[in-house]
């Protein structure tokens, strides 16, 4: 009958729309909608194999973490210093050490720069100790122009980077020993232009 | 047979079936994969079956369809000098018997990943065994025990404790054995070469004066330095050179692959056969041997002979040496009996070695007696080989285990004089003689005080179990062969809180515990440095795992009176023994002495010879067997005085009539998940009369049949010339012997890959260097996580190595010519893989390497089956889904961990090129030859493979092809493989009388 074949022609038209509709939605998905759950990911192929990565977890270790700190007085291939004053600071039986490096364009540009990065946050590009984490949390770091600093020698100052001292956490890490001699020679400038 | 291959004068076999065309075989052998493969494996476990489905279940499941979270856990206080991402090399040393081998470990993030020889320690020049490349498996082996455990009475099960508790004990037990001062106190120690060690030793002695400090070494060389010690009145390490050596003769001595330093020894003979110009001179191997061992295959010529005449073998020659004017000091009496075959054989040996006068050596193998290495060391004197290839140092500290020490000490246990022992290492209740009852005796003993790496056998009698550290997570140190002195410094901290021997010594002489640093450190301050200089000696020697310049001095030695006419008058009366079977037991090239039995890696390794894995067989002479009705496959009992084992059989080709040889190192009960079960325990049958070779075995068939594990018959290479061998004799007359090039100009099939990377990546593979060892098998599935399949796989023949060693046979059954040949990815210009693939997963690159790119592989297998070299591997199953957490650690993070349904196989080692490149990078450079070194490479101690850059006409590679013996597998295909072999060229003499074709 013409009524019921409107009706049908009806529903089929809505059913067409509402697949449509349901077609785009399921293309669109649920854009703009947040979740806390990682995305659903139905075929994981190889994305997690089971070795360990660097800086993974690991529920073997006590540290929860793969990555291993050498065994103390191990020694690598390439890491056998023969120098030890270079490397530390001090000397065994001379104490403290002069900065063995010899200044230079580039070792104060190189200074400057490693100092901007790793040093400047806490003391200032000035080296006044007001750097960006005292704006942002009041909290002082050592002023290093004052006399105390100053007559501190370079080795102990080398010390200080690498080891830390205080709250400050050791950089030996980040910056390697050239580096670090050269940031050195770059506080004993802001020393000397600060007079 | 395609018609354009040369017609090879040799017919190279694979097995006895193949030779005889058996029906079964050739069904077998017809179909890459044998009939079945492709199916279900019949009675799958409901383990077997979860796995299967576990896909299917993975994606039915809504909670794991998103993306794992991946946490980031840095060091909170980073080390100094660890990059993340970055390897870093320690030198140190694995000890091993009464010496050791220098190693170089990759660490990743303080995790010890990858094994390599020490190019700085003069017993590995660089290389290392498959024993070696293995053993840090065992480091990271689950089945570590990890707690100290102790047991109130014998019966009852062990219970954990702590190591706060035995000291206690320990504490409480001292008084009593000081006022025996040690009479009830025994020590029985696993072979140690630690100067560190040696002095707790002395001063545990110092304190227990009456104690017995006992070393027990399954496979030991008490019988070498005892003979040696008879000669020459003085404790002496025999070393042997044999890069110097132009002629050489092992008398049952596996020099290449078990007998002491079969490392460099290998790189030794190695040298001595390359041939690059049309002169070179070769050196000349014979081996004279009860069963076909390594030495043997590598041997120009061979005769097989009963374990028990070996020295009257040697008597024979020493005779014919006399005659030739050489002075070995024997006087000539009758000769011993042999056939005229032998005698002929035995005066060829004679005229060769005496025409090379300090040029020559005569090696002989641990299982003999020690009246033959006493004769055999007269005769290396007089032949001048002593001071060149054969060195003698004077190590007065040099101890070994002795076998009747040993009894002596199970005696006194049974007699119940022995209250407290402390064991030291090693599996005596396994290892020991089954006469000695050692299990029984040790029930006799109040206190076991064992320290094993498992819960072993012996852990059945311990009292207290303490658990031990393995050689990668302690200190220690080790005198190498020839004395040299090097330190074990440790790749990680003890991972399943052990402690080492020195440091338990230590605890025992000091009541408490002392660090493993700071013994070794003292021990080095007082008696190796004597004081001086010390921190910067101490410093260098770690950081090159090796002190220079510490070889031990080569006395002047002189022979006792009369004591050469004595060793050869115990030898030249030996007769056969006619109708009488010998039984050899021999090391497994796998287990060893079961030390390895759960390490996967070396159980799936086929044996060398037999290429038999997961398991050990009887092996006998073609002729042995048909007179005692059996057949490869059957299972028979051996039976010697009132101990009966029933092991399956194997027919061996080369094996000598009448003496069937049996692999130690199988049949362990607790071992592990791995090694439990897998092969026959062969130590059942040994006495402590008779620890190596026996006479009047019996023999019976049980009726059962056994199926073996052989990669033998696997990707079988249906008739094709693959192997080239030629004589020195021909390849010098004749220049390209053994060269003929075919269809280099038929026009390609495809459109070839452009080239044009900056590098072009080819490797060769010398022929005449390769022994066969499988070292390069083992370094290529530490560097690559290749998994382990199991037994039932390797039954269908899904083994995963991506490099195998073919090895096939030649020549009459009685007399086998062995030849080897290394197989990796070709990697061919015209890759039929990379055609074929439906999805492109398979690659070739702008630098010649034909890539695999996991992901996109959808499991089609039509690479592997157009690939003529078979040198694909498949992932049937997801054989990495149950690595433990320690497994997980010893995978390399440069290479990714293959899932199921994944095609994989050589890659020529591309993470190392990256890194190299990124390296070279850094410093603004161009890669240089030399800084790529694949794993196998860089592992094979007789440096067979070489690889490089073929685009620098200057490189090492590059060279090696342009030798005359250059050759490519298939060449007809016209793959373009980047990979190429030398043709081997063997030295055979010209009066040998032989039905063995040589080419």
């Amino acid at each position: 009958m013409r009524a019921r074949d409107d009706v049908v022609t009806a529903v089929m038209r809505a059913g067409a729309r509402a697949g449509v509709l349901l077609a785009l939605l399921v293309a669109v998905g649920c854009r703009g909608c947040t979740s806390r759950r990682p995305p659903i990911h139905l075929n994981p192929n190889m994305d997690d194999q089971p070795r360990y990565g660097a800086q993974g977890p690991s529920p073997f270790f006590y540290s929860g973490s793969t990555s291993q700190a050498p065994v103390p007085e191990t020694i690598a291939r390439g890491e056998l210093e023969e120098d030890e004053a270079y490397v530390t600071g001090r000397a065994p039986a001379r104490g403290y050490i002069d900065n063995p490096q010899e200044p230079s364009e580039e070792t104060l540009a190189r200074g400057e720069e490693r100092y901007r990065i790793y040093c400047s946050p806490c003391h200032a590009s000035s080296g006044d100790g007001r750097g960006t984490v005292y704006q942002r949390s009041g909290l002082e770091s050592t002023d290093l122009r004052e006399p105390r600093v100053r007559d501190l020698a370079d080795g102990e100052i080398f010390e200080v980077i690498s080891e830390g001292r205080g709250l400050m956490e050791g950089y030996a890490f980040p910056i390697n020993v050239g580096d670090r001699w050269a940031i050195v020679e770059h506080v004993r400038r802001l020393q000397r232009e600060s007079r | 047979m395609n018609p354009a291959a040369p017609e090879t004068s040799k017919r190279y076999w694979r097995s006895l079936e193949r030779l005889y065309r058996s029906p079964a075989l050739s069904e077998l052998a017809d179909g890459e994969f044998p009939a079945g493969a492709a199916e279900l494996p019949k009675g799958v476990t409901r383990r077997g079956m979860l796995e299967l489905l576990g896909a299917s279940f993975a994606l039915a499941g809504l909670a794991s369809c998103r993306r794992p979270e991946h946490e980031i856990v840095p060091f909170v206080i980073a080390p100094e000098s660890t990059i993340p991402g970055v390897s870093k090399r320690y030198a140190t040393t694995l000890p091993w018997g009464w010496h050791g081998h220098g190693v170089v470990v990759e660490s990743h993030e303080g995790r010890p990943t990858k094994v390599e020889g020490n190019e700085l320690h003069p017993f590995s020049l660089g290389g290392a065994s498959a024993w070696m490349q293995a053993s840090i498996l065992d480091l990271y082996d689950p089945d570590r025990s990890s707690r100290v455990m102790w047991r109130s009475e014998h019966e009852t099960p062990l219970s954990p404790s702590s190591w706060e508790d035995f000291l206690t004990f320990w504490e409480e037990t001292a008084p009593e054995l000081d006022d025996t001062r040690g009479g009830d106190l025994a020590v029985l120690s696993a072979p140690a070469s630690s100067p560190t060690l040696f002095r707790q030793r002395e001063l545990f002695l110092e304190r227990f004066p009456e104690a017995r400090w006992v070393v027990h070494e399954p496979l030991g060389p008490e019988n070498v330095l005892e003979g040696v010690r008879r000669l020459t009145g003085r404790a002496l390490r025999p070393v042997l050179h044999l890069e110097r050596a132009r002629r050489i003769v092992c008398l049952d001595a596996d020099i290449l692959l078990t007998e002491a330093e079969a490392v460099t020894q290998a790189r030794g003979f190695a040298r001595g056969r390359r041939v690059d110009g049309v002169n070179e001179e070769m050196n000349r191997l014979y081996a004279v041997e009860s069963t076909l061992s390594l030495t043997g295959a590598n041997a120009d010529h061979r005769l097989a002979v009963p374990s028990h005449r070996v020295g009257a073998v040697l008597a024979a020659l020493a005779v014919e040496l006399e005659g030739l004017g050489v002075p070995v000091g024997v006087e000539s009496v009758d000769l011993p009996d042999f056939d005229e075959d032998v005698r002929d054989a035995i005066a060829i040996l004679a005229r060769d070695l005496a025409a090379f006068p300090e040029r020559s050596l005569v090696a002989t193998g641990y299982r003999q007696p020690p009246a033959v290495h006493a004769l055999a060391l007269a005769v290396n004197r007089a032949l001048g080989a002593i001071g060149t290839t054969l060195t003698l140092h004077e190590d007065d500290h040099l101890s070994w285990g002795r076998s009747s020490e040993l009894a002596e000490l199970a005696e006194a246990m049974h007699g119940g004089t022995v209250r407290t022992l402390v064991v030291l290492g090693g599996n005596p209740v396994y290892t020991a003689p089954a006469d000695l009852e050692l299990s029984k005796a040790l029930s006799a003993v109040d206190n076991v005080i064992q320290l094993s790496t498992h819960l072993d056998e012996t852990s059945d009698h311990a009292s207290w179990h303490l658990p031990q550290t393995h050689s990668l997570e302690a200190w220690g140190d080790v005198r190498a062969a020839d004395g040299t002195l090097s330190i074990v410094q440790p790749l990680i901290a003890p991972l399943f809180r052990g402690r080492s021997a020195i440091e338990i010594v230590a605890s025992m002489l000091e009541d408490r515990f002392e660090e493993g640093y700071r013994l070794v450190r003292d021990t080095w301050k007082d008696h190796v440095f004597q004081g001086e200089d010390v921190e910067p000696r101490w410093r260098r020697t770690l950081h090159d795992g090796v002190l220079e310049s510490s070889a031990l001095d080569s006395p002047e030695i002189s022979f006792e009176e009369g004591a050469v006419q004595r060793a050869f008058g115990s030898l030249v009366n030996v007769s056969a023994r006619e109708g009488e079977l010998e039984l050899v037991l021999v090391p497994s090239a796998s287990t060893y002495d079961g030390r390895f039995a759960n390490n996967a890696w070396l159980q799936e390794l086929p044996d060398p010879i037999t290429k038999l894995t997961w398991g050990n067989a009887a092996l006998v002479s073609p002729a042995t067997a048909r007179e005692l009705g059996v057949d490869t496959g059957d299972v028979v009992a051996l039976e010697l005085g009132g101990h009966r084992v029933e092991t399956p059989l194997m027919v061996l080709p080369g094996q000598a009539d009448g003496s069937i040889a049996l692999a130690l190192g199988y049949g362990r009960t607790k071992s592990g998940r791995v090694g439990d079960g897998v092969g026959v325990d062969a130590f059942q049958l040994t006495t402590s009369e008779a620890p190596h070779a026996v006479m009047g075995l019996g023999v019976d068939r049980v009726g059962r049949r056994h199926d073996f594990a052989f990669t033998q018959e696997h990707w079988s290479m249906e008739g094709r010339d693959l192997v080239r061998e030629a004589t020195l004799e021909d390849y010098r007359n004749e220049p390209p012997a053994g060269r003929e090039h075919l269809g280099h100009d038929a026009p390609a099939l495809w459109e070839a890959p452009s080239l044009e990377g900056d590098y072009q990546w080819g490797m060769t593979v010398d022929l005449n260097a390769c022994i066969g060892c499988n070292a390069c098998v083992t370094a290529c599935q530490s560097e690559n996580n290749i998994p382990v399949v199991g037994k039932a796989q390797v039954e269908r023949s899904r083994e995963m190595h991506w490099l195998r060693i073919d090895r096939y046979f030649s020549g009459r059954p009685e007399e086998p010519r062995v030849s080897f040949q290394p197989v990796p990815c070709m990697h061919c210009e015209n890759a039929p893989c990379e055609q074929v693939c439906p999805v492109g997963a398979t690659v070739h690159d702008g630098e010649g390497l034909n890539v695999m790119v996991y992901n996109r592989c959808i499991g089609t297998r039509y690479c592997s089956n157009n690939c003529p070299y078979k040198v694909r591997r498949f992932n049937f199953f997801n054989f990495t889904a149950e690595y433990t957490e320690t497994v997980k650690m010893l995978m390399n993070p440069d290479v990714t961990v293959r899932s199921r349904g994944v095609m994989e196989k050589c890659s020529y080692c591309v993470q190392r090129v990256n890194e190299a490149k990124i390296t070279a990078d850094g410093e603004g450079r161009q890669l240089r030859d030399g800084d790529v070194r694949a794993a196998c490479e860089q592992t094979c101690p007789s440096q067979a493979i070489v690889f490089g850059n073929v685009a620098d006409l200057e490189s090492r590679v590059s060279r090696e092809k342009r030798n005359r013996r250059n050759y490519v597998l298939l060449e007809e295909m016209n793959n373009k493989p980047r990979t190429s072999y030398l043709a081997k060229i063997h030295n055979p003499h010209p009066d040998w009388k032989s039905d063995a074709s040589a080419g």
